[in-house]
């Protein structure tokens, strides 16, 4: 949230025209003071329809987990055959979009009511992926994969970098954008492809049926992230709309509202803020293994880089091919201890045929 | 276009720049560290690495001296190219091998142990100032960790369900094995790689055997080249070692994971459900190896009985291996890490972790756990203990060793089962006699105490 505290510093007290309010509150003051303009009613009721409420309600609960159940399916068997269409084909069917821009809009327009639950849907999707994801590696996934040589589409799911929360928060926006415009409707499913809600999730019961709590982990956590970045960057694409929250019922209760409204904004910084730093250490490390690579032997080329912190202590893994004999691998080591600054457990896989371990700590 | 389209544009683009802002400005500029100290360079990782670090640590919070440890899986050919490509010496060597210590003490680039160091060694050890001396008139090797080799780590849950029994003479275990081979569990775990060094897991067996078969006597004569590996009782023991462990049906994963499986991971089919193997032969730093949480000890997941010897009614000779230091450097703050390492703090951190053993009396028995307090009676009790007779052969002969002995693992169960072993006789034999031509032959005088 500091990115958005700066903003207000850059920018002045332009906005401060609600005595009390926080920096945020100025900043919204001053968008707001900018160009007074409402979103259309087409808008509006294109964000309303994403969730029903009555008796559609429970239609659309009962369609949304068959369709997360199908999704999941899919997801899972694309994970274990190790192949990107199937798990692209998953992404198209996965229906997570509509709450998690719901949850968005609900957040903007300070609707607790409809955040709930939207909320509440999406926890029950998130639990039921789970749950289809473990159950298929059950029936299937034991006699095909090898613990330790997990299929390509499932690691990639557990090693949540920086580019995927790129991805997350530009693929946010583009729901934010679009959901209310509904010329622009056609263009959804390639946000769902981009941020892959589902496959993270079918990977967290794949691998939680394999024993491997490690990777589960790591692929719920890039749930999370996608979850909160888009939450978060949709939100505020929808606020540029002219989205805000509807005084229906006195200035009191917008008040509260609103808090609760920050609150949801802060639970979904956390994850977000926690992720950030964890990819912003790993980044690190890989470019100091990189720099230091080209120190170590300038003919060295890296094919296959790993880089993770985990205990304070960086593990690296390196397939490299060079010319001749290796460099010493300890040497690789301390230079990387130096730049990195803690302990490291470096594994080189040398012309993919003698690996080195070499730990510095 | 409508204003709030626009305004939203611009959101999507300042959205798009924070993201890049955020990038640039994170993934910049790199930790900087102070230079260690004290640097130190050995062949433990893993848990034996962090388990020497924890000491490290102790020695930083007592004297305010940084120390960093690394540690190498090529260890062996790493140290050497330090010294003869002159890459720069560490201050400080943990090394396992008693002959690469007598080549590095005779190559002159090793310091003489610092008088405060020699003192702590003959307060905390059971050897006096004289047996130190190795060189010169001077001591070069500090002895630190010791470990037991002669061990059968095997699961007592899976031997009391399957109606097994542990073995008191080797006839016994080869029964035994037989017996195992015909279930669905193979009776071995064994693997092999280990970088430049691999095959020392084959030469453990051999020795083992060496030693159990001809007593320490024939053991010694073997050790100092009177009997030479083209020897009866030298040959039965590869071939003692290829009926019990690698015959078809008796390792787990078979040659193929021998051959590709790193010595720590040998072990993982012991603790599987329904386990792939019966029994692990390995030493008491094996412990380090085991899946996290491994309860050891009779009534834990796993326990070890020590190799059976001919006869049920004498204890069976003990074949040990051991880890020494030795300084490159002779600054105060070496000497210093070197005193420290003497004496019982400087193992503290690692007793309480388990895994290490060593003669110091100094350590009371009641500060290891249950089972390393059994391993430590049966070091300090024991008569016929012998040191790993690869880890005393110069590195030439011990190379030759170790390539040979792995092909013949390779080859294991080839049509013909006595051309491996007549080429392995053969090199080895080649070898030692090119070394002792060369007058050193002796180098079990560094032996580590």
């Amino acid at each position: 949230m500091n990115d958005v505290d700066d903003d207000a510093e850059c920018t002045g007290p332009g906005g401060d025209d609600r005595p009390g309010m926080t920096a945020l509150g100025a900043v919204v003051g001053w968008v707001d003071s900018l160009v007074p303009s409402e979103p259309t009613g087409d808008a509006r009721a294109a964000i309303d329809e994403l969730i029903p409420s009555g008796p559609a309600r429970r239609e659309y609960v009962v369609r949304f987990s068959a369709l997360i159940a199908l999704s999941a399916s899919i997801a899972a068997f694309g994970l274990l055959a190790d192949s990107g269409a199937v798990v692209i084909g998953a992404m198209l069917v996965a229906p997570l979009m509509t709450p998690i821009v719901g949850a968005a809009a609900a957040i903007v327009t300070s609707d607790n009511r409809r955040l709930l639950t939207a909320l509440a849907i999406i926890a029950l999707g998130t639990a039921l992926a789970i749950v289809v994801g473990w159950s298929m590696s059950l029936i299937a996934g034991g006699s095909v994969i090898d613990v330790r040589t997990l299929p390509q589409e499932i690691r990639s799911r557990t090693f949540p970098g920086l580019l995927d929360l790129g991805v997350a928060i530009t693929a946010g926006a583009a729901a934010g954008y679009i959901q209310p415009r509904r010329s622009a409707i056609s263009a959804l499913p390639g946000v769902g492809i981009a941020v892959a809600l589902v496959p993270p999730l079918a990977t967290v019961g794949i691998s939680f049926e394999l024993g491997l709590t490690t990777e589960a982990r790591n692929a719920f956590l890039l749930y999370v992230t996608n979850l909160a970045a888009i939450v978060f960057s949709a939100g505020i694409i929808m606020f540029f709309s002219g989205f805000r929250p509807r005084a229906t019922s006195g200035s009191g209760a917008l008040g509260k509202r609103l808090v609760i409204t920050l609150l949801a904004v802060l639970l979904v910084a956390v994850p977000l803020a926690q992720h950030t730093r964890s990819v912003i250490r790993d980044q690190r490390l890989e470019s100091a293994v990189v720099r230091s690579v080209e120190e170590w032997d300038e003919d060295a080329r890296i094919v296959e880089l790993q880089a993770d912190t985990a205990h304070g202590e960086a593990n690296v893994e390196l397939l490299i091919v060079s010319q001749g004999e290796p460099e010493p691998v300890w040497e690789l080591a301390e230079r990387i201890r130096a730049r990195v600054g803690g302990p490291i457990v470096l594994s080189v896989l040398y012309q993919g045929d003698d690996r080195f371990v070499v730990e510095a700590r | 276009m409508t204003r709030s389209i626009r305004r939203s544009t611009v959101a999507v683009v300042l959205l798009v720049l924070l993201v890049l802002v955020l990038w640039r400005c994170t993934a910049g500029s790199d930790g900087d560290e102070e230079p260690a100290l004290v640097s130190v360079f050995g062949p433990w990782l893993g848990e034996e690495a962090v388990a020497f670090a924890a000491v490290l640590d102790d020695f930083t919070d007592a004297t305010g001296i940084e120390v960093a440890y690394v540690g190498s899986s090529d260890f062996d050919s790493d140290l050497r190219s330090r010294v003869t490509d002159g890459l720069g010496l560490p201050d400080l060597a943990i090394v396992p091998q008693p002959a690469l210590i007598a080549e590095l003490v005779a190559m002159g680039v090793v310091e003489p142990l610092a008088d405060e160091t020699v003192d702590a060694l003959v307060q905390n050890f059971p050897f006096s100032r004289d047996e130190l001396v190795v060189f010169d008139g001077e001591a070069y090797l500090e002895p630190y960790r010791n470990n037991l080799k002669s061990l059968v780590w095997y699961r007592p849950e899976v031997f009391a369900e399957r109606g097994w029994e542990v073995p008191t003479t080797l006839d016994d275990l080869h029964a035994l094995v037989e017996e195992i081979a015909i279930t669905d569990v193979a009776p071995w775990c064994f693997t092999m790689e280990a970088g430049s060094v691999t095959g020392w897991t084959a030469t453990d067996w051999v020795e083992d055997l060496v030693l159990r078969r001809g007593g320490t006597a024939a053991y010694d004569e073997w050790l100092s080249g009177e009997r030479p590996f083209d020897d009866e009782l030298i040959r039965e023991a590869y071939e003692e070692f290829e009926e019990l462990v690698l015959a078809p049906g008796r390792v787990a994963g078979g040659i193929q994971r021998v051959v590709s499986t790193d010595v720590a991971e040998a072990s993982g089919p012991l603790f599987t459900d329904p386990p792939g193997c019966a029994m692990y032969k390995q030493g008491s730093f094996a412990v380090n190896w085991f899946p996290d949480h491994t309860e050891v000890g009779s009534d834990g997941d796993v326990d070890a009985f020590v190799l059976p010897g001919v006869d049920a009614d004498a204890s069976p000779p003990l074949l040990v291996g051991g880890d020494g230091a030795v300084r490159f450097n002779d600054r105060d703050e070496v000497a210093e890490l070197m005193t420290f390492l003497a004496t019982p703090e400087g193992t503290r951190a690692w007793v309480d972790r388990g895994g290490f053993l060593s003669r110091r009396t100094t350590v009371d028995l009641d500060e290891y756990d249950e089972v390393d307090t059994r391993f430590a009676t049966l070091l300090l009790d024991a008569t016929d203990v012998r040191f790993d007779a690869s880890d005393t052969l110069v590195s030439s002969v011990r190379e030759v060793l170790l390539t040979e002995s792995a092909r013949f693992v390779a080859e294991a169960n080839y049509l013909d089962p006595t051309a491996g072993l007549d080429t392995l006789v053969a090199a080895v034999d080649r070898a030692r006699e090119e070394v002792f031509g060369a007058g050193d032959g002796d180098s079990q005088t560094v032996e580590d105490g």
